[in-house]
């Protein structure tokens, strides 16, 4: 499990620059599936034909991420957000560009030296180690994309690492084609790895507009409630996959919900329930396309989303995948 | 040579978000003679067809039709006319300042209360658009009311006008230059279908955008636009955003769409090729019609290029022809090389 899990945290892919994370996807199903392409947005979409209703399972490929804006004249990098960066951990982190250069990000500290104290876009820059602006210019260029330097730790059943959201997601629905028991379908399924979620859940829109599935799920990462004096979340790591009811941008449909309950008492997979009030999936997107897809999702509990130490744990993992293939196989 | 007939009379014309008529009509007149079809869609916005019988990807060229202004929401016992923003527009460019007012086309100034009169405190903050008002010499609420009754849209009152050689200043390039390179790349041939889309309401949340591209959706959008150049003094490097005299600018990321990597290293190889200057939008600011676009149905791949001009949202602002000439050129030649 983890060789796989660490192979797509370390491939690069933020928001529009997805490929190297779709090669991996490729390489692992296609054998395992009817038809693989890419649709006009670069969504790469698996189709395992069966009779019933079209499923369409969504995760998403990207992650967030930077893209360099500027190059000043001593060789520093100016950039700005792609997605949702949270800007009060990302001074002193390292950051990999797309070419491969590996640099540090700092921030103009003439009102606040040593300590900071109002992190701002403005403000922060990259060092590369350039000595000036024409050794910067020969390593990176104005528009050139980074993410948070990919590292895995691994203890017992959790593993912290950046872009969790939604590495683990395409995780899960790798796995779940490979363990699927296809005959016993009962879904005609669209398994649909998405690009540009994290800036406006866009590869979702037009890849469910294209397949028109009847229902819809997505798998994501979502907050847990398990960390000191946090804010409170009843979702915590180990207690199993967590059934969406409600986030920032949809209430998931009763039916697909209850269905995803009732399968997981059927079979004993601990699962939880997630209600979330800020944040959302490509299930939000999937809902209100064309007239309309029954949506909802399964989450995957994580803490520090949207740093570069996201920490999940193995067992909802494991729980997530047996969920949907059981959830599939009815 | 850039038709600076057409940019004045676009730059001119009366179009804030919602009332787009003048634009629409001058441009239906400016290109009728050069595509096969026209029609406005439900929304205002207008589409023209051209070549669609040819092979080849469906190439879409979008410019917005509306300005930033002003729409007239109570008029006072004396005649005054009290107002609301459409679109981004700042406070501070409002006092003072001459204006157009609906339909019969009244001239009037945005006041307030004098100088002074103000307190002392009151002197240094901004006024609010609130706490000012259109006065059209009026007498009454009655004279104002069968002038410009509540919901006129309002304009500034600004004429296009050469500053120095080749330096134009007028109102509304945002985006009235972009509807110009688009009226003047439909008079040249290509070798595939082209789909003009010049939409309405972008200003207030890219609405027109939202449904334009259905009826006749491309394979390929390029917007064309008026942006923020903040070339000024005490400015940092970093937060520019473009250069007046830099040439075309490029979105490779704004705050509402990602353009296509692919066909922008195209657009970009084609304008070292052609020795066409260029730059990228170096502050992740603002948002197109391109991110709508972008989403209709199974999806566009989109290109954002925008001629720069300061003080754009505000009553008068600048560009240089050079750089108008400089992005029609690399448009067309982007779209000739496909």
């Amino acid at each position: 499990m983890e060789d796989l899990i660490k192979k797509l945290v370390f491939a690069f892919g933020p928001s529009s620059k997805e490929e190297a994370v779709k090669k991996i996807i490729r390489a692992e199903i296609e054998q395992e599936v009817d038809e693989i392409s890419e649709d006009k947005f670069g969504n790469l979409v698996a189709h395992i034909k069966g009779s019933g209703e079209k499923l369409m399972l969504a995760a998403h490929t990207d992650s967030i991420g930077i893209i360099v804006t500027d190059i000043d004249k001593n060789g520093f990098l100016r950039f700005s957000e792609i997605g949702g960066l949270r800007k009060s951990f990302l001074i002193g982190q390292k950051i990999l560009l797309e070419n491969g250069i590996e640099g540090y990000v700092f921030y103009e500290d003439k009102e606040s030296p040593w300590e900071v104290k109002e992190p701002k876009m403005e403000k922060v820059f990259i060092d590369i180690g350039a000595t000036n602006k024409a050794r910067a210019k020969e390593m990176v260029q104005i528009g050139t994309l980074g993410v948070y330097l990919p590292n895995f730790i691994r203890n017992d059943s959790r593993i912290i690492a950046p872009s969790m959201d939604d590495r683990i997601g395409v995780y899960v629905l790798i796995e779940v084609i490979k363990n699927l028991k296809k005959r016993k379908s009962r879904f005609d399924l669209f398994f649909v790895f998405t690009t540009q979620e994290e800036v406006g859940v866009k590869g979702a829109k037009v890849s469910t507009f294209e397949i028109t599935p009847d229902l819809g799920i997505a798998v994501d990462v979502t907050f847990s409630g398990d960390t000191p004096e946090c804010k409170p979340m009843a979702l915590s790591l180990g207690n199993g996959p967590a059934v969406k009811v409600m986030d920032g941008g949809m209430i998931a449909s009763k039916e697909i919900k209850d269905e995803l309950i009732k399968t997981a008492k059927q079979e004993k997979i601990s699962y939880q329930l997630e209600v979330l009030t800020g944040g959302t999936t490509d299930a939000y997107a999937m809902q209100l396309t064309k007239s309309g897809v029954m949506s909802g999702a399964v989450s995957i509990p994580a803490r520090y989303v949207h740093t570069s130490g996201e920490t999940i744990d193995t067992n909802d993992v494991a729980g997530a995948i047996n969920l949907l293939k059981k959830y599939i196989e009815k | 040579m850039a038709n600076i007939e057409l940019i004045e009379k676009l730059s001119n014309a009366f179009g804030v978000s919602g009332d787009e008529r003048e634009v629409r009509n001058l441009i239906r007149e400016t290109i009728k003679g050069y595509v096969e079809g026209i029609f406005v869609d439900k929304i205002g916005n207008l589409v023209a067809l051209k070549g669609m019988e040819k092979p080849g990807p469906k190439i879409m060229l979008n410019a917005h039709m509306d300005e930033v202004g002003l729409i007239v929401t109570k008029i006072d016992e004396k005649g005054f006319l009290f107002f609301k923003k459409i679109g981004g527009l700042d406070d501070r460019v409002l006092l003072g300042k001459r204006v157009i007012v609906g339909e019969k086309r009244v001239k009037g100034i945005i006041g307030a209360k004098a100088i002074h009169l103000q307190q002392k405190d009151e002197r240094n903050k901004t006024i609010e658009y609130k706490n000012l008002f259109i006065d059209i010499g009026a007498k009454s609420k009655d004279e104002s009311e069968k002038l410009c009754p509540s919901g006129s849209y309002v304009v500034f009152d600004t004429q296009f006008e050469e500053l120095s050689m080749g330096k134009y200043i007028g109102k509304s390039f945002d985006n009235r230059l972009g509807c110009a390179i688009v009226s003047e790349l439909l008079t040249e041939e290509f070798n595939f279908p082209v789909i003009a889309l010049y939409t309405v309401q972008e200003e207030i949340g890219l609405r027109g955008a939202s449904v334009g591209a259905y009826n006749y959706t491309p394979d390929i959008s390029v917007t064309l636009e008026g942006t923020i150049s903040a070339d000024m003094p005490e400015i940092k490097d970093h937060l520019k955003v473009s250069r007046l005299g830099a040439g075309p600018v490029i979105t490779i990321k704004d705050r509402s769409v990602i353009t296509d990597h692919q066909l922008r290293e195209k657009m970009t190889s084609v304008a070292r090729k052609q020795n066409i200057p260029f730059q990228f939008k170096q502050v992740v600011a603002g948002g197109t019609d391109s991110s709508k676009i972008q989403l209709t149905k199974s999806g566009v791949k989109v290109l954002v290029v925008a001629v720069p001009a300061r003080y754009i949202h505000s009553p008068v602002s600048l560009f240089y022809m050079e750089d108008y000439e400089n992005t029609k050129k690399l448009v067309r030649e982007f779209i000739k090389s496909m």
